[in-house]
């Protein structure tokens, strides 16, 4: 914001320029220039607009799409095709930066032009203090992103639970027999399924072919008993995705053994029990369910949520929320611990976060009811806290300092 | 009697049933006396979700019904809102000719098959008049109720207001029937038996042993004579839940009306003796309607009693409170003194354009008076504002952001504060004028806001905003970056204009359209974006963190957050920009320009789409006017980038060679 604040425009680059052309080669120069490039403010200001209508039109497209999905076409993205026909805007559609490119490119920018390049002094702190602490934001989302999970459990008062559920991720369960009865969980997720047209799992004995993959999808009856892509009469109808919370993914399976037929079958996001396949005299489940997560501290223990109470309270005389929150306790080998959550008021604990999303149900019943706690890990949980700190303190500094100057030169003025 | 027609229907029928075909009746001749208006206001009434007073819950009645807060009868008697309403309960003969019913277009009238006849294009109506189409009207709202609010024409709009207000209306009517209309036993074989030697018996006295009654019409297969005292205990109940008046017993906080009581009494569901008194008190209210003074005591008793019994439920004093904030009524006070303090501005322009009014010049006496004129004028206004954004927080235990309404008043305070401040330093009545306009407007804006919606601003809050912390940080930071964006935007439009105006006439070496004059403004605009930025940034990054406490994740790409998002990036770019000398004044006025769509976008516009978490649901009118506003605004902006460009070409030509450089206003 403030990287040449003492020189005027175009006075840093003339200052590169100044330099004896001579003893710099090609590649110097070249890689000056994009430095100049990288560090410009015409850069900034045209990776901001760019934001602006990337964040204009993402908004817009929520009125015809998915949220979830304008997130991945958009903000995702490296690069995206923005279709305005759909919006009645422009008759055309576009290629655009995505916010995964424009968000590198800021970051590139700021750290060349707003940290490098700007001059350090005084002045000039509060400029600096924001660029860096506007990088940590920007680390904060990407840590998010690439490491942080997001689910829900729903416990009736006086159940537990050790694992959490996923808002809208799936997996394929492959359940392989163990001689004691037990069972071992091969975990595919639905994103693999989707690039891996065949899976080969470590010792099985076959491969799994996804002949089909739904988002979205339920099953249907088959006009005809063997038509193609039908099991037992029944097919997968694809259903256009409009709420991403509710979408019911299925696939079309084939379990393919050397010397054996191949045998085909479904699996879908509702069904109650798994495909149970035979292979070689054991009995293998596969099943489509929601991705599961275990309640795991970073020391690997395992613990328990319980829920104790749940309490919900509406303005008097109408059905608007006034406050609802939940007892619970966590329970782990070293004893058990009391939390309160209630909205706004999340528990933390061994880096998850649980906080009150919901309850149910709500058809009017006088219960019991149920909680719904909205689960999520993301190592950058207080990150963003701390950047808006620094950020709101360098803005303060910055302007304050600017302010007070201008006062003090207005009185002088007057006097 | 569960087969009774919907509500539509039942109105047409009691219309029919009830009211005189007999004209402009006058029950009331004498005006309601002083103490019992006090005392009416004073009535606690449960709606939406909090107690309120009497008068907030007929003033927002009113101003739905009639588009504003007072109400004139055909005889020049002007009515305030508690007046109006005590009509309604106590007299609706004559409230049946009210016109207070507004129609902006005289086609709605078409559309529901009346003729639009004498009537003005945006006209007033009586329940009288729109009787004949009640059934119609109905049928309409019910079609237009089932149609996606974003597919409905402004004519379909104000037909379904219609629809909806009309109900409202009879309903106010209707709402003491129970205490009004008594049983008439006559032909009524089972009441006969209960009530013998009596022709008519009180409603209530009737309902109280209704349980016999219903054994005795049980044995009844089907008689005709039974129709009458059906319809009346249904439209009773039905009208009785108009407003819930009736205080809870000890230990619950939820307020009955008196269409609640009847229907517990009619299920057999036990009544509270206590909620039993306050329905006679009631009825024999209705029975003094003869005598004016009686009842008016009666009022003014019955708030008395309700002041004590009210004691421990709920909090009585900001009843109180209430009345007197919307009786001494702030907010249109301080529009008439910022109105004033704009026309002293004007008047202070004229007389001396600007410059530093407090130094020479032969008509310095009076220029001096009038600045100090503007300046009381603007403060005084200012006073009153904030007065009335604080008497709001103390009755909602909140900071002043937790409605649209309120943000708008939130702004337009902190706004001013800034303007007065930039005056403090500079005294050259420009920031005061600037300060006087956003005053007019901003009270303006707030003022039709409320008049569109037609609701309670002081609604509870959903359990999500249940909390000061996150109110009073995250949604003021934001809050003063969009008043900030506005504040910027109208200079930018003063810069604009007077540059248009510069295009025929010299600019003088000093005051208005000098030089100096639009360096001032560029200085304050930019003064006014930085200020803007540094909240913006701030507030939406707390906003983040807040939504990862209540929702476990930062950012969510909802098109609030992306409205402040896009105000934040719009922020930073112009400050890039202007470092990097890509706009220098006029660039950025423009910009400035943007950034007030930008701001309106975000803060009326993502509401108008209907998605996302922070939605408050489409509205016609303000899709309307929040067209407008965006052909106003872009039309703004190519008038300044004509003007810009017509400035370089006269810059540019051998006419001007000599004159004064205007390098310092190209973007």
């Amino acid at each position: 914001m403030d990287r040449t604040a003492t020189q005027p425009v175009g006075q840093a680059q003339a200052a590169a320029v100044d330099r004896p052309a001579e003893s710099r080669g090609l590649i110097a120069r070249a890689a000056q220039a994009l430095f100049d490039l990288l560090s410009s403010y015409g850069l900034t200001v045209a990776i901001l607009l760019c934001l602006m209508v990337l964040v204009y039109f993402g908004t817009r497209m929520q009125e015809q799409h998915d949220l979830n999905e304008v997130v991945k076409w958009l903000f995702e993205s490296w690069v995206c095709v923005i279709d305005t026909r759909e919006l009645g805007i422009l008759p055309f559609a576009f290629r655009w930066p995505g916010a995964a490119l424009l968000l590198s490119l800021l970051a590139v920018n700021i750290i060349c032009g707003g940290i490098v390049r700007m001059k350090k002094g005084r002045r000039t702190l509060g400029v600096l203090l924001v660029h860096v602490s506007v990088l940590f934001l920007l680390l904060a989302g990407l840590v998010q992103y690439a490491w942080g999970t997001n689910g829900f459990i729903k416990l009736f008062p006086n159940e537990s639970t050790t694992t959490y559920q996923s808002f809208r991720d799936f997996e394929l369960v492959v359940a392989e027999p163990r001689g004691d009865g037990s069972v071992r969980e091969h975990l595919i997720s639905a994103h693999e399924l989707l690039r891996q047209p065949t899976i080969h799992g470590k010792d099985w004995p076959f491969s799994i072919v996804v002949r089909r993959y739904y988002g979205n999808c339920e099953p249907a009856q088959s006009r005809q008993q063997h038509a193609p892509d039908t099991v037992d009469g029944i097919h997968l109808r694809p259903i256009p995705s409009r709420q991403k919370m509710s979408d019911l993914p299925g696939a079309l399976l084939e379990v393919v053994v050397p010397g054996q037929p191949a045998q085909l079958g479904i699996v879908w996001g509702l069904h109650r029990y798994p495909w149970t396949v035979t292979v070689n005299g054991g009995k293998w489940a596969i099943d489509l369910r929601q991705q599961v997560f275990d309640f795991v501290t970073p020391d690997g223990v395992p613990f328990e949520v319980r829920m104790e109470k749940f309490r919900k309270e509406f303005h008097p005389g109408v059905r608007m929320a006034r406050h609802f929150s939940s007892d619970v306790t966590k329970v782990e080998a070293g004893g058990e611990q009391r939390f309160h959550i209630a909205m706004n008021e999340p528990m933390r604990y061994a880096g998850f976060m649980l906080s009150q999303n919901d309850w149910g149900p709500q058809d009017g019943s006088n219960g019991p009811f149920y909680s719904v706690l909205e689960v999520s890990t993301n190592p950058a949980d207080r990150w963003q806290l701390w950047a808006c700190v620094l950020i709101g303190a360098g803005l303060l500094l910055h302007f304050g300092s600017k302010l007070v100057k201008h006062v003090n030169h207005q009185s002088k003025v007057s006097t | 009697m569960t087969a009774l027609p919907s509500r539509v229907v039942a109105f047409a029928t009691l219309c029919a049933l009830s009211v005189p075909a007999a004209a402009q009746q006058r029950e009331r001749t004498v005006t309601w006396p002083k103490e019992v208006c006090d005392a009416a206001a004073r009535l606690p009434v449960q709606q939406g979700g909090r107690v309120k007073p009497l008068h907030t819950f007929a003033g927002f009645q009113l101003l739905r019904l009639n588009g504003k807060r007072t109400f004139t009868t055909a005889w020049g008697e002007r009515l305030t809102p508690i007046e109006w309403l005590l009509d309604c309960w106590f007299f609706p003969k004559q409230a049946w000719d009210y016109q207070c019913i507004v129609v902006d277009d005289v086609r709605v009238i078409e559309a529901i098959g009346l003729p639009g006849g004498a009537k003005k294009r945006r006209d007033r109506y009586s329940l009288r008049e729109l009787e004949p189409a009640f059934s119609k009207l109905g049928e309409l709202g019910k079609k237009l109720e089932e149609k996606d609010p974003k597919r409905r024409t402004t004519l379909d709009s104000q037909i379904f207001n219609l629809s909806q207000v009309v109900p409202q209306m009879r309903y106010a009517l209707g709402f003491l029937r129970f205490a009004r209309d008594p049983v008439v036993t006559t032909g009524v074989k089972p009441l006969a038996e209960m009530f013998p030697g009596r022709e008519k018996v009180p409603f209530l006295e009737f309902m109280g042993r209704f349980a016999e009654f219903r054994t005795r019409a049980e044995k009844l297969e089907s008689d005709e004579s039974l129709r009458p005292v059906a319809e009346l205990l249904y439209f009773a109940k039905d009208f009785g839940r108009y407003a819930a008046v009736i205080p809870p017993p000890a230990g619950s906080e939820v307020f009955s009306s008196p269409g609640d009581i009847l229907h517990a009494m009619w299920t057999g569901v036990p009544v509270h003796q206590e909620q039993m008194r306050w329905m006679h008190r009631f009825e024999e209210l209705v029975g003094k309607t003869q005598d004016l003074e009686g009842l008016g005591a009666g009022l003014v008793a019955l708030q008395k009693d309700l002041r004590e019994a009210g004691t421990g439920h709920f909090d009585y004093g900001k009843v109180d409170m209430e009345v007197r904030f919307y009786q001494a009524d702030w907010f249109y006070k301080a529009l008439y003194l910022f109105l004033f303090g704009f026309l002293v501005c004007a008047f202070l322009w004229f007389l001396s354009g600007l410059g530093n009014v407090t130094r020479g010049g032969a008509r310095r006496m009076l220029r001096l008076a009038s600045y100090g004129t503007a300046i009381t004028l603007v403060v005084g206004g200012e006073a009153l504002l904030i007065i009335g954004i604080v008497i709001r927080c103390i009755l909602r235990g909140r900071p002043p952001v937790t409605t649209p309404y309120e943000v708008v008043l939130f702004c337009v305070a902190v706004v001013l504060l800034i303007a007065l401040f930039i005056e403090f330093l500079r005294r050259n009545v420009l920031a005061l004028s600037l300060a006087a306009t956003t005053g007019a407007l901003g009270m303006a804006v707030a003022a039709w806001h409320e008049e569109a919606e037609g609701a309670d601003t002081m609604a509870p809050l959903v359990a999500v905003l249940d909390t000061n912390f996150w109110l009073s940080t995250h949604v003021t930071m934001v809050s003063l970056g969009y008043g900030a964006g506005v504040f910027a935007a109208l200079i930018a439009h003063l810069y604009i204009f007077s540059k248009v105006l510069t295009l025929f006439r010299t600019p003088p070496s000093s005051g208005w359209l000098s030089r100096q004059y639009f360096s001032d403004l560029t200085r304050i605009t930019y003064g006014v974006l930085c200020f803007g930025l540094a909240f913006s940034t701030v507030g939406t990054i707390l906003g983040g963190v807040w939504a990862n406490d209540s929702w476990g994740r930062f950012w969510g790409w909802d098109p609030k957050e992306n409205g402040a998002l896009m105000l934040v990036l719009m922020y930073l770019a112009i400050a890039h920009a202007r470092m990097g000398g890509y706009v220098r004044e006029f660039g950025l006025a423009l910009c400035s320009v943007i950034t007030g769509i930008v701001v309106m976008w975000a803060f009326w516009g993502v509401n108008l789409l209907s998605i996302g978490l922070h939605s408050y649901g489409f509205d016609e009118t303000k899709a309307a006017a929040w067209w407008w506003y965006r052909c106003v605004e872009w039309s703004v902006v190519g008038l300044g980038l004509i003007t810009c460009w017509l400035h370089r070409a006269k810059a540019r030509s051998p006419v001007s060679a000599g004159a004064p450089a205007l390098g310092e206003s190209t973007a």
